[in-house]
């Protein structure tokens, strides 16, 4: 079976006046129909990069300078323009972070999302605004009429990122991409436009790459994760095992780093020291190193990612778990419950 | 951690407020681009009281525009209530003029998310720092560069950090300057508005528990706002709830999230994600539309138009922040709600068990 989206080897790189650097490193991953992937990291790990190459979408000094991107079967690389607008903004549509940047001023939402629409569903005109009035009713803008009229100056900025997630969905896409869709938006809100998504993928089979910086969201949404770390994947697996059996130091050490609602009030959180180094692309050991509590000296070799497949207790190793860190995959590392022990009180301290 | 001071505040206070706020109201009468927002009166905060005391972090949360700012503004006066009062060691913030308020204002300080943006991107640290303690007479010229080492140090940052300029430094970084500002003057209250919702999650916690830390060691009070229900938990004593400009509810942290009344309450906590995908719910009650589709109603219970126990009664009559009765078991202190409906539905249900 073709896979929705296959991604294999992806390298991307940006040029300027300080020569090239490569801020991608071998990025694999495939995503089938009705499959949530979650993408999760520190600003700076390389999750809208991931993104952006996929969509085509690189700033004028950015190249894939390496690997495949296949998308129903077809390498969107290999493809010129033309053909990828075809593509994009219809099969293929992404939600960025920054919504005010991506919509277009001059226009009204109304326009924007029915243009869409029209574009690619080919709706007679009363269907098409119909739909239109209920996909903004559905990411939670009370008054769609009066959004439509509305140009996107004139909205807030939650109000904006809702209007710009509506017109992502206007033409049913078959994969969507959400860069951080709710960062900067309410709880509340939130919640809808998770709800909304997850009908989606339910009634209508659409894929989806949820990139956020959350680890909350990804337990609440995702099927599978990527953990991405200074340009790399780091662990991936599917969200159970990762949450059962987070293997790589800095899955575990973002897991501690977060308070959460059920915590004891008394738990300290545990910080990760440090922070995520700026010129990682030269690195050639394990880029985490510096702030690992377990590094040791062969941490300064290359680390690949490999399978983790070790018994834990009962439980069986997962063929699709991945970590990159030789000391997590040879069983060196405390076992998950000690990971929870860890985050009891401390005495000391 | 302060673990026994977090026991006595769960189990009421015996002493007096350090701070208290009274039927405080902000309304400001805005003309704004903002599509929904005609010419109209913003009661931005509206009619709120609590008290707080000396060594606690009373947590602040509600949604975006729910009045938080701007009633932290108010507490540390920088700006002037339309109605209501701010008490402090005797004095009535607004009574006071520019000269009567100066010394007052040292004990009162507020930490931002965008230090950035209230950091002099002209000046090197040494003198951001020092300035208002020359300023306000605590330290002299002679004595002033060790004290910013000391503060520097406090807050975890090189010494060679003062001779840098704002750009320079991370988020993380600028915030802990942010941070050593507000304690330099010796503050007794800090106004901590949502410090760490700019900030990556490993740094956020270094914030965090950076704060936690200075608390405990200079005896600080804390108003924490917040939009993340957790990162609030974490910092928290007590919690108010805030939406359109009214407390909802108040009630030691744990108390609160163990047994939350009001049905905003209830939706906020609903709606934060919980890190276990074990744990996950099939479908969650969610609210509808959010605060900007539901400008304040012009009677009864501002979250009506939202709410899922509206009665009729609900639109005429203004619930007031009542402590909850219970019969039977033990009354806990300090839980206050604004709803006779769920008030009425937590009596009807303890009375059958
Ligand atoms: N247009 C660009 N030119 C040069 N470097 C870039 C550009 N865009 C992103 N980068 C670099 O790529 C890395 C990954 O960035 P990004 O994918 O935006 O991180 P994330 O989305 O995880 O926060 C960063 O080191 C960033 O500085
Ligand atoms: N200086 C101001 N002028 C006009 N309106 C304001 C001003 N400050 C805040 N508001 C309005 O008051 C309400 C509450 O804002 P704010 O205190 O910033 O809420 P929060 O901090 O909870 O997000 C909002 O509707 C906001 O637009
Ligand atoms: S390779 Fe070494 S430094 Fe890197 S995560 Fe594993 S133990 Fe830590
Ligand atoms: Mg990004
Ligand atoms: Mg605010």
């Amino acid at each position: 079976m073709t896979r929705l989206l296959d991604v294999r080897g992806l390298e991307t790189t940006f040029s300027s006046d300080f020569g090239e650097k490569t801020v991608l490193n071998e990025v694999s991953f495939q995503i089938d129909k009705g499959e949530i992937l979650g993408i999760v990291g520190e600003s700076g790990s390389g999750k809208s990069v991931t993104a952006l190459s996929i969509m085509g979408l690189l700033a004028a000094n950015g190249r894939v300078s390496r690997g495949e991107v296949y998308f129903k079967g077809e390498n969107l690389l290999a493809l010129d323009e033309k053909a990828l607008d075809r593509v994009r903004g219809h099969r293929l549509t992404m939600v960025f972070q920054d919504a005010l940047s991506s919509l277009d001023p001059v226009f009204t939402i109304g326009n924007q999302i029915l243009e869409s629409i029209r574009a690619h569903l080919r709706l007679p005109r009363q269907e098409a605004r119909q739909r239109a009035l209920r996909l903004l009713d559905q990411v939670g803008l009370g008054d769609p009429e009066r959004i439509m009229a509305a140009y996107p100056h004139t909205l807030s900025g939650g109000m904006r990122q809702r209007a710009m997630i509506a017109i992502a969905l206007a033409c049913d896409p078959d994969l969507l991409i959400a860069d951080e869709p709710t960062t900067a938006l309410d709880v509340t809100i939130q919640a809808q436009i998770m709800a909304l998504l997850g009908r989606l993928r339910r009634d209508t089979g659409m894929g989806l790459i949820l990139i956020t910086h959350d680890i909350g969201l990804i337990a609440e949404m995702a099927d599978r994760v990527l953990v991405m770390y200074a340009g790399q994947i780091v662990e991936q697996s599917d969200v159970f095992t990762l949450f059962d059996q987070p293997a790589h130091p800095y899955t575990r050490a973002l897991m501690l780093a977060v308070p959460t609602l059920r915590d004891s009030r008394e738990r300290r959180l545990r910080p990760i020291a440090g922070v995520v180094p700026e010129n990682y692309e030269s690195m050639t050991g394990c880029r985490f190193r510096d702030r690992c509590r377990y590094a040791v000296a062969a941490c300064a070799e290359p680390q690949p990612l490999v399978p983790f497949a070790l018994n834990v207790g009962e439980r069986l190793p997962d063929p699709g778990h991945l970590v990159r860190c030789h000391r997590a995959a040879a069983g060196e590392l405390p076992t998950t419950c000690s990971v929870l022990l860890e985050s009891a009180p401390e005495s000391a301290s | 951690m302060n673990s026994e001071w977090r026991q006595s505040a769960a189990a009421g206070f015996a002493e007096n407020p350090l701070l208290s706020v009274s039927e405080l109201r902000r309304y400001y009468y805005a003309r704004s681009r903002r599509l929904l927002a005609r010419r109209r009166t913003i009661r931005a905060v509206d009619g709120v009281s609590f008290d707080l005391y000396e060594g606690e972090t009373l947590g602040l949360v509600g949604e975006s525009g729910s009045g938080k700012s701007t009633l932290g503004r108010q507490l540390v006066g920088l700006e002037r209530p339309t109605a209501g009062s701010v008490h402090y060691r005797g004095h009535v913030l607004s009574r006071l003029d520019a000269r009567e308020l100066a010394p007052i204002r040292t004990d009162l300080q507020m930490i931002f998310q965008d230090s950035y943006a209230s950091l002099n991107p002209r000046k090197p640290i040494f003198d951001i720092l020092s300035a208002p303690l020359l300023y306000h007479g605590l330290e002299t010229r002679a004595t002033v560069e060790r004290r910013v080492d000391e503060l520097l140090a406090m807050v975890g940052l090189a010494a060679n950090a003062k001779a840098r300029y704002p750009h320079e430094f991370s988020g993380g970084q600028r915030q802990r300057l942010g941070i050593a500002r507000a304690i330099s003057v010796n503050p007794r209250v800090i106004v901590c508005d949502e410090p760490v919702s700019a900030l990556d999650v490993s740094i956020q916690a270094q914030i965090l528990n950076l704060l936690l830390d200075l608390q405990e060691e200079l005896g600080l009070t804390y108003l924490f706002i917040g939009h993340g229900l957790s990162v609030v938990n974490y910092m928290s004593d007590r919690i108010a709830v805030m939406y359109l400009g009214k407390i909802v509810e108040l009630a030691p942290a744990e108390e609160l999230f163990r047994r939350p009344l009001h049905p905003y309450t209830r939706a906020l906590i609903a709606a934060a994600p919980i890190p276990d995908p074990r744990l996950r719910r099939p479908d969650v009650e969610l609210l509808e539309g959010d605060i900007s589709s539901h400008n304040a109603p012009v009677s009864g219970c501002n979250f009506q138009p939202r709410c899922p126990l509206a009665e009729s009664a609900c639109r005429s009559l203004e619930p007031a922040l009542t402590e909850v009765c219970r019969y039977g078991e033990r009354a806990v202190d300090g839980h206050l709600l604004a709803c006779p409906v769920a008030a009425r539905e937590l009596m009807k249900k303890e009375g059958e068990t």
